[in-house]
């Protein structure tokens, strides 16, 4: 049924995010060949047309991105399509679950879109050659450093599960702030606000909490302990650990959403 | 078909006159299949458990029977369909007898306007 | 078994009483109707049997069942308003229903689809307030639930579509499932219901036989129901 879910939900997040994200890119397209063929006379109106709609594009993919983010979980889950949702032979978990999971990729993807419109810009003003041309130089490069230490090519999967975990991490946050702001009859927007501040000072003085335990030398036992450690040890165990904090705080946060819509739904 | 309903009258009692009115009026032949609960139900726009008890009803009384696999049946049974059609002739000379004597008409008079009428209608 | 179940089923929202030990108990194989006038706790009790809602006190079964994942594959319900997303069109939303529903009866849908001219490339956005109640309706009929839950299913529609509507839900009848309507609108649906619930400020007043009511009241169903409701 997760799988079902994800389905439909990647179809209609897909149907508004896509053509955004396709936008971006041509406007990332524009920008390149209007830099790359400076020098004529209307060139400098062409740029900087071109200049305000790539920045437009990305600030209205981030924005978007985020609204519709917000929106899916608002309007399919607490809104009148509630009822249809709540209705489906499936469990709240999965419901939250599928959310999340959607939030961090395509949060990933937006991220992913970003860099590649910074890659297209490059490529269209210098040409591909011109950008890869140092590109046996690299790959003779990575071969080195994957002879002498394999694990190397570890670090990039590692990376990616490391963003995903923290995107999920950061859409429960604002799903249960949605959720808790639901809770609150006729405000429920500035509910959503205050309880996302909310959370931000609890973690805020959570961090503090751990760094003073950790004047008492846990920091530093943890310190030490990395330092008499091979060096790629200490990258992957760092990751390992920068895994497990977000994961931590992404549980909790789902744990708040399951409580408020399993226990304490109330459509309107 | 066309289906009536009175306030205040529980739903399967109005079944079974209707059904009986259908019945007398040939709608429903002697010997003829009547279509099954269900679309009866659909038609009169009525609940089909409740069209399942006016039927049970008409069967206790003979004007139907029903064949275990095939469904139900109106009655060949000539003395069954007889006494129907005196009953509904008793009860719409009795329904004739209280509008007439509502305008002042007594026995003689009603008496004499049917037979009046009677003539006319050759 | 009961197909629903309440025992001593109480609902508060805050300090407001909106369900007050309610304890009732219903069989397969009828037409039943919720009747009550609006904020009698039709809705919160509909919600409840469905899971949408957490009860305060008492219990709630289906089939025996506390309401959860397996329960809501057994209850067809159609919710008092529009709830389907507007940008799926009719065919697309058929999928979805026979993805999410295993008695989903795929034929069944497009057979009612055709005999009332639906168009199912259109998307709901699309469709009029009276189709999309048709397309609502027809979604849920067409499912072989063991409950069926209608939130005013005949509220402000037509009366040629109140009369579709009402033929459907009989010729869906099945004595292995029970369908409850809900509503206030009592007169034109009383000759399909066999058996009537009626709810006052969160209690269950009467839970009767309909021809058995009408026997012995004389009334129909309405007429009672406003001598009860008189305000």
């Amino acid at each position: 049924m997760l799988t079902t879910l994800m389905k439909y939900e990647f179809k209609a997040v897909g149907r508004l995010l896509l053509p955004l994200y396709g936008a971006w890119l041509i406007a990332a397209v524009m920008l390149g060949l209007s830099i790359g063929n400076s020098g004529n006379d209307g060139s400098v109106l062409f740029i900087t047309l071109s200049s305000i709609l790539y920045a437009g594009a990305c600030i209205s993919a981030v924005i978007l991105t985020a609204i519709i983010l917000i929106q899916r979980f608002y309007k399919n889950l607490l809104g009148s399509e509630g009822y249809l949702m709540f209705a489906l032979p499936v469990s709240t978990g999965r419901h939250i679950a599928n959310k999340v999971v959607s939030g961090a990729v395509w949060t990933c993807a937006g991220i992913i879109v970003a860099i590649l419109s910074g890659l297209i810009i490059a490529v269209t003003i210098e040409g591909f050659t011109s950008v890869f041309e140092n590109m046996d130089f690299i790959v003779s490069d990575i071969k080195y450093a994957v002879s002498r230490e394999p694990s190397v090519l570890l670090v990039i999967p590692e990376f990616i599960i490391v963003m995903l975990a923290a995107s999920a991490s950061f859409c429960a946050k604002v799903y249960a702030a949605i959720a808790v702001g639901h809770q609150w009859g006729n405000h429920r927007v500035l509910g959503a606000i205050l309880a996302y501040i909310g959370f931000g000072i609890v973690e805020t003085t959570l961090g503090n909490l751990i760094s003073m335990i950790s004047d008492f030398g846990v920091i530093d036992f943890i310190l030490d302990l990395l330092d008499s450690m091979h060096y790629m040890t200490q990258m992957h165990l760092s990751m390992l650990m920068a895994f497990f904090a977000v994961a931590v705080v992404a549980a909790i946060y789902w744990f708040i959403c399951w409580i408020l819509l399993d226990r304490k739904l109330n459509l309107e | 078909m066309s289906w009536t309903f009175k306030e205040g009258v529980p739903i399967y009692t109005q079944l079974i006159e209707q059904i009986k009115m259908h019945i007398a009026r040939g709608e429903f032949s002697p010997g003829d299949q009547i279509p099954p609960v269900r679309d009866l139900a659909m038609d009169a726009g009525v609940n089909p458990n409740t069209m399942q008890r006016a039927l049970a009803e008409l069967e206790r009384e003979g004007l139907l029977y029903s064949v275990r696999t095939s469904g139900r049946f109106v009655t060949e049974d000539k003395t069954k369909l007889d006494e129907l059609q005196g009953l509904l002739a008793e009860k719409y000379i009795e329904d004739m007898f209280i509008s007439l004597r509502k305008i002042g008409m007594n026995k003689e008079d009603i008496v004499a306007a049917v037979e009046q009428h009677a003539k006319g209608e050759k | 078994m009961y197909v629903l179940e309440c025992n001593n089923l109480s609902k508060s929202y805050g300090s407001k009483r909106a369900l007050e030990r309610i304890d009732l108990q219903l069989g397969s194989g009828r037409i039943l109707g919720l009747l009550g006038p609006n904020g009698s706790g039709k809705t919160t009790l509909i919600k409840l049997a469905e899971g949408l809602l957490q009860p305060t006190d008492g219990q709630i079964l289906i089939g025996g069942k506390v309401p959860g994942v397996e329960t809501k594959a057994q209850i067809a319900y159609l919710p008092d308003r529009e709830f389907l997303p507007d940008y799926m069109t009719v065919e697309q939303l058929l999928r979805y229903y026979a993805d999410f529903f295993q008695d989903f009866d795929m034929e069944r849908a497009e057979m009612m689809l055709k005999n009332l001219n639906i168009n199912k490339a259109q998307r709901m956005k699309k469709l009029s307030k009276g189709t999309k109640e048709k397309v609502q309706l027809i979604l849920t009929m067409s499912r072989d639930a063991k409950i069926y839950i209608l939130d005013e299913p005949i509220a402000g529609v037509d009366p040629a579509a109140r009369d579709y509507i009402l033929k459907t839900i009989i010729s869906n009848y099945s004595p292995d499932s029970l369908v409850i309507i809900c509503t206030h609108l009592i007169a034109d649906i009383e000759s399909v219901l066999d058996e009537v619930v009626f709810l006052k400020e969160g209690r269950v007043v009467l839970h009767r036989n309909a021809d058995e009511l009408r026997e012995e009241t004389g009334k129909n169903i309405d007429g009672l129901f406003r001598e009860v409701f008189r305000c």
